[in-house]
């Protein structure tokens, strides 16, 4: 009994979900049918943002956990970086909260969480600017990438060398200063070669999810369980 | 008078200079602007997870009840997860997870053997026979590479290997698709890597423009700053 409520149940909620959402989409019986079917899918996928918005909830509430723990664990070193990290989740969260209390109390003032003006403020300039640099800083670690990369050491590694300089050269205007002819070749690397060797990929990847359909249904795929009893 | 406008301003030069300055050594500024960063992400994300609970779930409890009680059970299999913290019934969570894995995998098996299979393949059938030769080559090249690729991925049937000093010509046949695929591979990831390179030099230099540029001053109080904790940060390695 205590191993069918803890595992059994939920893969059969998988299962059956998959097969229902799978079969009703393929298939066409009637209208009454394919009517109650778009329905209960519509409210399945709203079921799962509403489920998600819970995990994102406890996503938060981990870090806060984390973050406590590096302070108990390193001490007063650590105090000024956690505690940053805490006090701008918390603010955010009360600021979102506060946007949330002016959305039902005082509707007219077009307030919502994400127009309240302290999160906007926290947004655009810690969290907008924060993001896109940590993301662009990555540009060193491809640079210092390349640089091993592209290195013409058989030639394989040399078609890579020259795929790459021409389409750099054709993306950036100097290319065409020094070529016209590198946007025209770019352009034509995009479309046929590059087209050609990602579909193979691409269809890789729509069979691999295909199998993993067919695992979660069949209870192979056991790992979204978490601990194993 | 100083707007709140600029101040935001100043301390997001400072806390892009700081960021870049990784690049160069680990640094307390760098420390401090990375947990800026986590603290903002991680309040804006409970912040969008209770923007979308509200919008999807509680305004339409509120205003129609009658049709949507049904969001309730999510509600519920959301809160289950909770349990997630306790020894003894962390497995209540499984069922929230059960629903999003069975819907999120339901949306992505039914749409993808279209997308990424058939559609594909409808894509891959060109013409290898006509008038026009710059068409034919390029239908061809885009033939061979996409079947030497599907040979490169096909690890369930493999020719046997001739013996030495005999040839197999399915074997021949196979080794120059193989290498075919591995070759126009090539093409693809060198025009990858360099779309990145491009894609990032493009969001440094858009980061320049609108953080750094405008707010000089802070800029350079920013870098003589990011300059200091790396000092201190050596001297702290070197001791």
């Amino acid at each position: 009994m205590s191993l069918t409520i803890r595992r059994f149940i939920p893969q059969t909620i998988v299962s059956i979900i998959l097969i229902i959402m799978i079969i009703f989409y393929y298939f066409y019986i009637n209208k009454s049918v394919s009517d109650a079917f778009t329905t209960w899918d519509k409210a399945l996928s709203d079921w799962a943002v509403i489920i998600t918005s819970f995990t994102l909830i406890i996503g938060g509430i981990d870090l806060l956990r984390y973050h406590l723990v590096q302070i108990k664990k390193i001490g007063v070193k650590q105090l000024p970086f956690s505690g940053t990290t805490i006090a701008l989740e918390i603010i955010m969260v009360i600021f979102a909260l506060i946007g949330l209390y002016y959305s039902y109390v005082y509707p007219k003032l077009g307030i919502t969480i994400t127009t309240q003006p302290q999160f906007t403020w926290l947004f655009t300039y810690l969290y907008a600017p924060t993001d896109s640099a940590v993301y662009s800083i990555l540009l060193f670690y491809i640079a210092s990438a390349s640089y091993r990369a592209f290195i013409a050491r058989n030639p394989m590694a040399t078609l890579l060398l020259i795929t790459a300089i021409v389409i750099m050269l054709g993306n950036t205007s100097l290319g065409n200063l020094i070529w016209p002819g590198f946007l025209p070749l770019r352009d034509w690397i995009m479309t046929v070669p590059n087209t050609a060797a990602f579909r193979p990929i691409t269809m890789g990847v729509g069979f691999g999810t295909i199998i993993l359909g067919l695992r979660l249904i069949m209870w192979r795929e056991v790992s979204w369980l978490g601990r194993r009893e | 008078m100083v707007s709140w406008e600029i101040i935001g301003a100043w301390i997001a030069a400072f806390i892009v200079i700081w960021i870049y300055s990784f690049a160069f050594r680990d640094n307390v500024f760098y420390k401090l602007a990375e947990h800026i960063f986590v603290g903002t992400a991680a309040g804006y994300s409970i912040a969008l997870a209770i923007d979308s609970l509200n919008r999807v779930a509680i305004k339409s409890l509120i205003t129609q009840p009658t049709v949507s009680w049904h969001y309730i059970i999510p509600i519920i299999l959301g809160m289950l997860m909770f349990f997630k913290y306790s020894r003894k019934y962390y497995w209540l969570a499984r069922y929230g997870v059960a629903i999003n894995v069975a819907v999120g995998a339901a949306l992505a098996v039914r749409t993808i053997p279209m997308a990424n299979i058939i559609r594909q393949i409808q894509a891959a059938l060109t013409p290898l026979w006509g008038s026009d030769p710059i068409k034919l080559v390029n239908n061809w090249l885009m033939f061979l590479i996409t079947v030497g690729g599907l040979t490169y991925f096909l690890f369930t049937i493999f020719p046997p290997k001739p013996a030495p000093g005999r040839t197999s010509a399915i074997y021949t046949l196979y080794r120059a698709l193989y290498l075919i695929g591995i070759y126009g591979m090539m093409v693809g990831f060198g025009a990858l890597f360099a779309n990145t390179i491009v894609t990032r030099v493009g969001f440094v230099i858009s980061i320049y423009l609108i953080y750094l540029q405008p707010y000089i001053i802070a800029t350079i109080i920013g870098v003589i700053l990011a300059a200091i904790g790396i000092l201190i940060e050596v001297r702290r390695r070197s001791k």
